[in-house]
């Protein structure tokens, strides 16, 4: 009785401080809002801006054009677009210019330096399209003959690949802080030294409030995948079930990081600096947004052992790409580990007594 | 004999903060701890409490030792601790639901009726406890301490920084309490509260219990002394005090000098006489009967407020 009614205080506690409720819920929606805005719609979308004098060639460019995904063929006048150009709107512009009938037409391509990357693809993807128009007409024989095959049947999305990132980030910031903030407020307005008066078991107590944050973590990860599948367009492949179980170990495991973390913290004040100095590095490093394939060896060793890595990559396994449980068995393992290692070592620091209670005496007496 | 303290002790590096107090309290009886901040007193009812641990002597409740398991005591007693604060997300019912719970209890209905009736809480049972006043959350911290119907209840300053109304309205509570048979063991540097609410009261200064008795008999110990008060130009030197038969206080600021004599007109007389002599003006000058204010700078040279 007494672990249920902790439970339901702690989860009031939770759910009517505006703060908390903002960095639980509105925050990992608000993220994914953005990033899906920023690169989840239209990336690879490639934007041309032509100007056409109606020859024939000109009318090949653009019927070539209609068969390829993924690009858009703006029309218009050249200096409209070439401003367009500037502004960044389009990637490249091709202007045919007038020509004698049997002479060479002169197609002028500009584009911005600065783009690199999307010019780039963007000047291959014309060239390609004028160099098929010159063998179709002039019938040269095809010397290759190229077939592309995906090899991975299942290519994640931006979104797809985001969303298990998004989860665990969440999980991670809401398990450290809303562990850890209230315990040391506690301990700093005496509240713990008032329930130490109580018969109440340490484990009861902090087992009700690891208990409450998991509950939020599981409120989380479904207003998560919900958003997902209704606004991006997420394919869900793999088992909740498979997925609700990685979401329960990595809750364990970041709340017996924010206990520690309630054990580490001397004030209230520190708990923000401490939290965010092993938050942020991790939310980047454990493959939240992006792999870093692109990092020295070094910092992908290291990215390796974080707690975070674990719960993303397992959930990305599961979530998105279907995977079994046992194919996770290894991250799985991982997260129990770290639970263990977070546990004890917050088991031995754990303070129900603020230093600054015993400070004050001291200075007084 | 529900209380038992016997050479209660803390050491604080190389500081005495406690230093072998000894005392007892009766079933039903309003013990007071009568002190200035630092005295002791609150280390003093940490160590009784079980939450601070003694370097030396015990402390019997029941016959049960406190030391080395608190735990053992934890349902018999009931604490207000200094400064009180609540979870501010919780309600005023939720608190008191969530501390009985923590003794494994279940408030009923009526329970929780009388305890909101006791501290005049009922209109504010739905509140917020961040929306009371600072005299309801002092009556709220009171009645937390009694979800687990202790039979000995500590109550540290449960009246300090309210205004006189709702000091009052707390002292009716821990009157109440009395009067349902519980032994309460308070802390004030209220000399007022003292007299009124405690039937006795021990005298802590600087670690040591310097008198303990019933208030009026401490007053009675100063004997017929009258108290004679004035403020002088300069200060008096102790020689010279030593020859105005009287016992002397010490100077303080707010009231100047303190004397108290058993013959208060042969003191005043030679104390103008030395003054004029001396070259010092005396004025100001008050004679009173003492009070357990008086009491207390009697025995510690020190005022007793902030």
């Amino acid at each position: 009785m007494t672990f249920w009614t902790l439970l339901l205080a702690n989860t009031r506690l939770q759910l009517r401080n505006r703060g908390s409720l903002f960095w639980h819920f509105a925050f990992p929606l608000v993220f994914m809002t953005l990033f899906g805005l920023i690169f989840g719609r239209g990336a690879g979308m490639l934007n041309i801006g032509l100007v056409t004098n109606d020859s024939v060639p000109a009318q090949h460019f653009q019927a070539a054009f209609n068969e390829i995904e993924g690009v858009k063929l703006i029309q218009g006048e050249e200096n409209t677009l070439l401003e367009d150009l500037q502004d960044g709107q389009i990637h490249v512009l091709v202007v045919f210019a007038a020509a004698a009938a049997g002479q060479p037409v002169d197609v002028e391509l500009f584009y911005d330096q600065n783009e690199m990357l999307a010019t780039g693809t963007a000047r291959s993807v014309v060239r390609g399209v004028l160099d098929g128009i010159t063998r179709a007409v002039l019938e040269v024989p095809e010397l290759f003959r190229l077939k592309e095959t995906a090899i991975s049947t299942e290519e994640l999305t931006f979104m797809s690949f985001l969303l298990p990132g998004v989860i665990g980030m969440s999980i991670m910031f809401s398990a450290l802080f809303g562990t850890a903030y209230p315990l040391v407020t506690e301990r700093e307005k005496g509240i713990l030294r008032r329930v130490k008066l109580t018969p109440v078991k340490t484990a009861v107590f902090l087992g009700a409030k690891a208990v409450g944050m998991t509950v939020i973590a599981f409120m989380q990860a479904a207003i998560i995948i919900l958003t997902g599948i209704s606004l991006f367009d997420v394919q869900i492949l793999g088992s909740l079930f498979a997925a609700a179980l990685v979401v329960l170990l990595g809750a364990l495991m970041m709340v017996s990081l924010g206990l520690l973390l309630a054990g580490v913290a001397k004030r209230v004040e520190s708990v923000d600096s401490i939290a965010n100095a092993i938050a942020m590095p991790m939310m980047f490093l454990a493959g939240t947004f992006f792999e870093i394939d692109g990092a020295p060896d070094w910092l992908q060793s290291v990215a390796l052992i974080l707690p975070l890595t674990h719960l993303n990559s397992a959930l990305r396994e599961v979530l998105i790409r279907g995977q079994e449980l046992a194919a996770v068995l290894p991250a799985l393992l991982t997260m129990v580990a770290w639970a263990l290692v977070f546990i004890l070592a917050a088991a031995y620091l754990f303070k129900w007594e603020s230093p600054k209670i015993q400070g004050n005496n001291r200075k007084v007496l | 004999m529900i209380i038992d303290v016997q050479d209660l002790t803390k050491r604080y590096g190389g500081l005495l903060a406690v230093d072998k107090v000894n005392f007892a309290v009766e079933q039903g009886e309003i013990f007071g701890f009568l002190g200035p901040n630092g005295a002791g007193k609150t280390t003093c009812l940490e160590m009784m409490e079980g939450l601070r641990k003694p370097d030396g002597g015990q402390v019997l409740l029941k016959g049960i030792s406190v030391w080395p398991n608190p735990g053992k005591v934890k349902n018999l007693i009931g604490v207000q601790l200094q400064s009180t604060s609540f979870y501010e997300e919780l309600t005023v019912k939720e608190i008191l639901v969530l501390f009985a719970s923590l003794y494994n209890r279940r408030l009923s209905e009526g329970q929780l009726e009388s305890l909101l009736s006791m501290a005049g809480l009922e209109e504010k049972r739905n509140a917020y406890t961040n929306t009371l006043s600072g005299g309801q959350k002092q009556r709220l911290a009171i009645i937390t301490a009694l979800v687990n119907e202790p039979e000995i209840i500590f109550l540290d300053e449960p009246t300090t920084g309210l205004d006189p109304q709702a000091r009052r309205r707390s002292w009716e509570i821990i009157r109440e309490l009395q009067g349902k048979g519980k032994t309460i063991i308070l802390t004030t540097h209220y000399m007022e509260e003292a007299e009124n609410l405690c039937a006795r009261v021990a005298i802590i200064d600087q670690g040591k219990i310097v008198a303990i008795d019933q208030p009026q008999k401490l007053i009675e110990q100063l004997g017929k002394k009258a108290k004679i008060s004035f403020a002088s130009s300069r200060p008096l030197e102790s020689v010279f005090l030593a020859q105005l038969g009287a016992e002397a206080g010490q100077v303080s600021s707010a009231e100047g000098q303190v004397l108290f004599a058993s013959d208060p007109a042969q003191t005043i007389g030679v104390l103008l006489e030395k003054a004029k002599q001396e070259g010092i003006v005396i004025h100001n000058l008050h004679v009173s009967s003492p009070s357990l204010d008086d009491v207390f700078l009697g025995l510690t040279g020190k005022e007793l407020r902030d």
